[in-house]
């Protein structure tokens, strides 16, 4: 491996990165939103959303990667591959992230909804000040834990043609005939990103500690 | 076009239930070995063998950093570079039971680590070690509190499954992409796939439902008849094993008496009260039945 290959790889996870952390920015809060839509059970919505949400956690990546690439183009939507590739982790993020954000919904102590609504709090005030600050460092462990997830399923969009970490390490073996140097550099770096989003995880839970005990 | 989408995919419907049966087939074989072996590596996480353990357990934190997709190719070019050469479709059943023993040996220990240790030291004073220990006392309130993570498992095992087109097993998706390329049917052909796949998923969790029910039934099936374990007078009390803490019992005396029967019974939670208050009227224990 020389130092073209290595330039190769980091490109790669530069691409990982970018479509990751895109598909976690812009999915929490869709997910956020389908939660919400669960939770306050929207006439009509909900059972749409929740079916959607189920089919999507059924589905590969990979399928729906395909699916998001060749198949909108029918209907005339062209995506270029990488917006594709954050469309299709986005979808995939955002109903894994409608469950977390449900699951502590569900959760939350309703006696406190009541003493707000009793001082007249009107519905998003109460939602912004009371729910949210609380569910977010409730949900937070499920969603570095999906966060990580989200790392674990982006080498599929390698098969539209996105180069990521995997695809370039496969790319240098392939040139190289010898697959397993490029492949353990490749390792290195997923086990970096994934261990810096459990790091930041370990340091965020302790300074909330930390606010708590203060 | 979705309605020719619909007629293609007809028309190929031997070659896309084929992909499904070989989803189906990896699945089912790989969950098996995968849980088998997952087994194995969760004895050897528990076991006294401490530097084993340690390793072990280093190396399956490891295994959950890196991404399927990767690791399959690892498995598919690396194995050659040892001189082990397999089909395509050995190296992803492979690949699969690899990773995924990884993943249910972790969560076995989560389950295991969440349950209370007194069953384990009272098997122990009556004498269980060893693999009885294991396969007696440890196992089966580890494998019941694990069944929906085991689902869960199995659905990402589905998933997983998947990413195999990239190694050339052809699988569901392999399948519909190769449908959508010859006949240019894209968008049938993939949400084809994607209802198949939710079907597939949907089955899982229909069967975790079931087997949790079974279980659930069976408990209470050991539970005692009445008159065989409870003098009148005395309720009968069945312990129930849940998360650490929430140690109740469950009166099924009370419920008898007001001409209630066991169906409804098992249903309805009649009496409950924290175990501590049970053991401070020592009255109470006559004619209690733990099971």
């Amino acid at each position: 491996m020389g130092t073209g290959d290595y330039l190769a790889l980091a490109a790669g996870a530069a691409n990982t990165i970018a479509v990751s952390v895109l598909a976690i920015i812009i999915g929490a809060p869709l997910g956020l939103g389908l939660a919400l839509i669960r939770w306050g059970q929207v006439r009509g919505i909900d059972g749409i959303v929740a079916t959607i949400v189920s089919l999507l956690r059924a589905t590969p990546a990979v399928t729906l990667v395909l699916l998001v690439y060749f198949a909108l183009p029918t209907i005339g939507l062209e995506l270029p591959r990488f917006v594709a590739a954050v469309a299709t982790l986005t979808l995939g993020t955002m109903a894994y992230n409608c469950e977390i954000w449900r699951a502590t919904l569900l959760a939350f102590p309703s006696d406190q909804l009541d003493a707000a609504r009793a001082f007249g709090m009107p519905r998003g005030l109460r939602i912004r000040l009371i729910v949210l600050p609380q569910i977010a460092r409730a949900a937070m462990p499920a969603l570095v834990n999906e966060m990580t997830l989200i790392i674990k399923v982006s080498p599929a969009v390698a098969v539209i043609g996105v180069i990521e970490a995997t695809r370039a390490a496969v790319r240098i073996g392939a040139a190289t005939y010898n697959p397993i140097p490029p492949f353990l550099v490749a390792l290195a770096i997923y086990v970096g990103v994934i261990g810096t989003f459990v790091a930041a995880q370990r340091a965020l839970e302790r300074r909330q500690r930390r606010g708590a005990l203060a | 076009m979705i309605p020719r989408g619909i007629e293609v995919l007809w028309e190929q419907r031997d070659a896309v239930l084929s992909g499904l049966l070989t989803t189906i087939a990896i699945t089912v074989v790989s969950a098996l070995c995968a849980v088998l072996l997952g087994l194995t590596l969760f004895a050897l996480l528990i076991s006294r063998r401490r530097s084993v353990a340690l390793i072990l357990a280093w190396l399956i934190d490891l295994m959950r950093c890196v991404p399927f997709m990767l690791f399959c190719y690892m498995i598919y070019f690396g194995l050659p570079s040892f001189g082990i050469v397999v089909s395509n479709m050995t190296a992803g059943i492979a690949a699969l039971t690899l990773y995924n023993a990884a993943y249910i040996a972790e969560l076995l220990r989560g389950s295991f680590a969440a349950l209370p240790a007194e069953g384990i030291e009272a098997g122990q004073a009556f004498g269980f070690h060893g693999s009885r220990l294991l396969l007696r006392i440890i196992l089966p309130p580890v494998l019941l509190a694990s069944i929906p993570m085991l689902g869960n498992q199995m659905v990402q095992i589905i998933k997983d499954s998947a990413f195999l087109v990239i190694i050339a097993v052809q699988e569901l998706t392999f399948v519909a992409n190769e449908v959508q390329a010859t006949y240019y049917v894209p968008f049938a052909s993939f949400v084809c796939a994607m209802l198949l796949y939710w079907v597939l998923c949907l089955a899982v969790e229909a069967g975790v439902r079931a087997v949790l029910r079974i279980a659930e039934a069976r408990r209470c099936r050991k539970m005692p008849r009445e008159g065989r374990f409870r003098p009148s007078g005395h309720r009968t009390v069945q312990i129930l094993q849940g998360p650490p803490g929430a140690c109740g019992y469950r009166s099924f005396g009370i419920g008898r008496r007001d001409g209630l029967h066991s169906r409804t019974l098992r249903r309805r939670q009649v009496d409950a009260a924290p175990l501590h208050q049970l053991a401070r009227d020592p009255g109470q224990w006559r004619g209690l039945f733990v099971g």
